[in-house]
């Protein structure tokens, strides 16, 4: 298990927890972004760029180390 | 004749709303469909403002409302609020439910959140012009098959499919859509407390909301039922060992997805390998400095245009320092600001004057009319060009996809202040002009962080008061080194300023955010279109006019008032206004300084209306024409000067910046806070400058 902040570029991940309250879950529910979605991480340098499904997100580094992550094999 | 007025009266109007998640394509379809005559509003009881417009199609008419962009039914703003209660509030007669092409899973869960609640709904599909070279083909006809409400794929910069949308709201508005029954999304385990609730009397949609924990909601029922609803979600937590609305959003992504799947088939992308603007995003989001350097050039350049057009600055102080002081004394004279007010002290002293003269009015009605009228209304009309191009400048950086990168770029060094990123363009505005800075805190998409960024904004230095700064600098101050360090100090104090107050301002409650770090959409570069952004920026700053100018034109008659009338009426002589005695009593807050003058506290006074007046009214008051003599009468030491230009800079902007603080959010409360800080820190922050400088060698 791994954060989503220490992914590599290009991979893709399922999302399997999100560590901090209720204020971190809501703006990540806002964007749609939730528990057992797969996302990849398209950019990882400084804020964490990531696809999901056709939508490109930006999210900060501290909020991503939050996220707890498994690799999804194609 | 009268016959037919009478048909006008119950011709039927349908009330039509128009919704999407923000970026969809709306303002441009409202644009289309209203062909730029739509106007704009505050929404009943609401500081939100609210397009409507009117449509005829086939005889029918339609009035249409441009709601405010929804990130989620989970609002953050007084706009996404508003926006989710005219959906819940079912007033209306159809929905238009856009959904962005480009990103269809984000707007397709949207969409099946508000069908939850009504299915009084047109589906369209915006950007169809984009779907070929995006590599996407939608099938229309499934769509509505699986939706169960009318769906049109449209484009409104090709104008097509806008008579299909209209001809199916229409439809709708008069419930002769022919579906196959109304959408339903099963939500299995939940099921059972879905019917709890709805046997309890509450809808099917809003039974689900109340699971899902709408705070919204949850506020509107009554007590019973809202310790009924904790206690199903604890029950839901245990036995699904998540929340549920975390299984909620769960099973409505496997529907879209199931949506998607039957209803986009994928072609070949038009464009071969990356685009120009994932180069770009390549380029300013893989390397935080080259990032931050390209945007903020790209936003000095933008706004440095603007301010030069409209009020000189900062070209002026350029060419001064090239020695090409004429080009810069023509910009300072024949800029757009400068003009206006030209034109205005045209207008009274030549006009004005000579026909009241002539009618024998009384002096002090003159002085009223033209000091105080005239003036007023040159104050509210010279800001009108600068808040139209600042507008301009906003729409083309939120619609063009900019906005969204320099929020990510800027969000490591604005988080300093706890707000986001976007906060760079409130800020950078300010550093012209502190009005359209806080009209630019609209996009800020939380009302609680764009509370705190207005009420840390007017301790950034604008324009009006660099002019106090220069002055009072060489007036008092002779080594160069000096001066520029003291600039250098004051702008490094205002942004340090800025950041104390947003932070002090997020110990209370009321103002905190849930969450402060970044989280963004990062939607496809786009050009914008010239027509929509002209429309909009033309719209707001009329809105601009009657908002903010009926607050700023009754400001600055009252500052006349003050200036002008005393023991014995009116008067021209400073000394004999009510002016003296506050100036007087201003003042004293300045005497453990060891600064005395009454003048300076009137000058102060003034500089509530506006901080170029603060010099002029030393002149003034010390009864002279050159402001350099006034300004070297209050014969300041070097800490005096550095101290009670610390004050200058930090309290109260302009009587024009609170005017739309207030008019932004109606909150005499919150503009009070704001008066208290800008003083209490201004004070603060110039009796440790005095103090820290008495014990240097100076
Ligand atoms: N290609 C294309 N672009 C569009 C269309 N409609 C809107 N846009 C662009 O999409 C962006 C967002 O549009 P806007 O109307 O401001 O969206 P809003 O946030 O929903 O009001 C702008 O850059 C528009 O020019 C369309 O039909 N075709
Ligand atoms: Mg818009």
């Amino acid at each position: 298990m791994q954060t989503l902040a220490e992914v590599e570029e290009g991979k893709s991940v399922r999302i399997v927890e999100i560590m901090g309250g209720y204020g971190l879950m809501s703006r990540l529910l806002r964007l749609g972004i939730i528990k057992g979605a797969v996302v990849s991480v398209v950019r990882n340098r400084g804020p964490v760029v990531l696809r999901f499904g056709d939508s490109i997100f930006a999210i900060g580094r501290g909020m991503a180390m939050k996220i707890l992550v498994e690799e999804v094999v194609r | 004749m009268s016959n037919k007025g009478e048909l006008k009266l119950v011709e039927k109007e349908y009330v039509v709303g128009l919704i999407a998640l923000p970026n969809a394509g709306k303002t441009t379809l409202f644009n289309f469909l209203t062909g730029s005559r739509g106007y704009v509003a505050n929404w009943p009881g609401k500081t939100v403002e609210v397009y409507t417009g009117f449509v005829e199609s086939d005889g029918k008419k339609v009035k249409l409302i441009d709601l405010p962009g929804i990130q989620s039914l989970h609002t953050l703003s007084k706009e996404e609020e508003l926006t989710k209660e005219f959906i819940l509030g079912k007033k209306y007669d159809a929905l238009v439910l856009l959904v962005n092409i480009e990103s269809l899973y984000r707007s397709l869960y949207f969409v099946l959140q508000v069908l939850e609640v009504t299915n009084k709904v047109v589906v369209a599909v915006s950007k169809l012009d984009t779907a070929a070279s995006r590599g996407i083909k939608i099938d229309v006809a499934k769509l509505e098959e699986l939706l169960r409400v009318p769906v049109v794929a449209i484009s409104s910069l090709k104008n097509i499919g806008i008579k299909e949308l209209m001809d199916k709201i229409i439809t709708v508005a008069e419930n002769k859509h022919k579906g196959k029954g109304k959408y339903k999304l099963n939500y299995e385990i939940l099921e059972e407390y879905i019917s709890k609730l709805m046997a309890m009397g509450e809808e099917r949609g809003i039974a689900v909301r109340l699971i899902e924990g709408d705070s919204y909601l949850l506020d509107r029922i009554n007590q019973d039922k809202r310790i009924k609803v904790e206690e199903l979600r604890k029950e839901i937590k245990k036995r699904l060992g998540m929340t549920p609305e975390e299984y909620i959003a769960r099973v409505r992504y496997e529907e879209v997805e199931r949506i998607v799947k039957q209803s986009v088939t994928h072609t070949e992308r038009l464009t071969k390998g990356k685009t120009f603007g994932e180069k770009f995003d390549d380029f300013i989001l893989s390397n935080w400095v080259l990032g931050t350097l390209t945007l903020l050039s790209l936003t000095i350049a933008g706004l440095f245009v603007i301010f030069a057009i409209n009020t000189g600055f900062p070209l002026n102080w350029i060419l001064d320092n090239v020695g090409l002081s004429n080009w810069a004394t023509f910009i300072e004279n024949y800029n757009l600001g400068g003009l206006i007010s030209l034109g205005f002290s045209l207008l009274g002293n030549d006009l004005v004057k000579p026909l009241m003269l002539m009618l024998n009015a009384p002096a002090w009605s003159i002085d009223l009319v033209i000091n105080g009228i005239i003036a007023g209304i040159s104050a509210v009309l010279s800001f009108v060009p600068l808040v139209y191009m600042i507008n301009v400048f906003m729409a083309i950086v939120d619609d063009s996809g900019l906005m969204a990168r320099t929020s990510v770029i800027f969000s490591k060094i604005s988080r300093i202040a706890g707000v986001s990123g976007k906060t760079i363009f409130p800020i950078g505005i300010s550093i012209g002009c502190n009005v359209p800075g806080v009209l630019a805190t609209r996009i800020l998409e939380d009302d609680k962080e764009r509370y705190r960024v207005m009420l840390a904004l007017p301790f950034i230095i604008c324009q009006a008061r660099l002019i106090v700064m220069i002055f009072m600098l060489s007036a008092f101050i002779i080594s160069p080194l000096l001066q520029t360090s003291s600039m250098l100090f004051f702008y490094l104090l205002s942004f340090v300023m800025f950041a104390i107050a947003a932070r002090l301002i997020s110990t209370i409650k009321t103002y905190r955010s849930e969450g402060e770090e970044l989280a963004v959409e990062l939607p496809p570069y786009h050009s914008p279109s010239w027509k929509v952004v002209n429309w909009i920026s033309w719209d707001r700053s009329k809105s601009f006019i009657t908002k903010a100018g009926t607050v700023i034109f009754p400001a600055s008659i009252v500052l006349w008032l003050i200036t002008h009338i005393g023991m014995h009426g009116y008067t021209t002589i400073p000394a004999q206004s009510l002016g003296y005695v506050l100036g007087s009593w201003v003042i004293k807050v300045f005497k453990p300084m060891g600064i005395n003058d009454w003048q300076l506290g009137l000058a102060l006074l003034s500089g509530v209306m506006a901080k170029e007046v603060v010099i002029e009214s030393l002149a003034i008051a010390f009864s002279t024409d050159n402001p350099i003599v006034a300004v070297r009468a209050l014969h300041l030491t070097i800490p005096q000067t550095l101290s009670i230009l610390t004050f200058i800079m930090l309290y109260v902007p302009c009587i024009a910046t609170l005017a739309v603080i207030y008019s932004e959010t109606k909150n005499l409360k919150f503009v009070l806070l704001n008066l208290f800080t800008e003083i209490s820190l201004a004070l603060v922050a110039s009796y440790v400058v005095y103090a820290a400088l008495s014990l240097l060698p100076l």
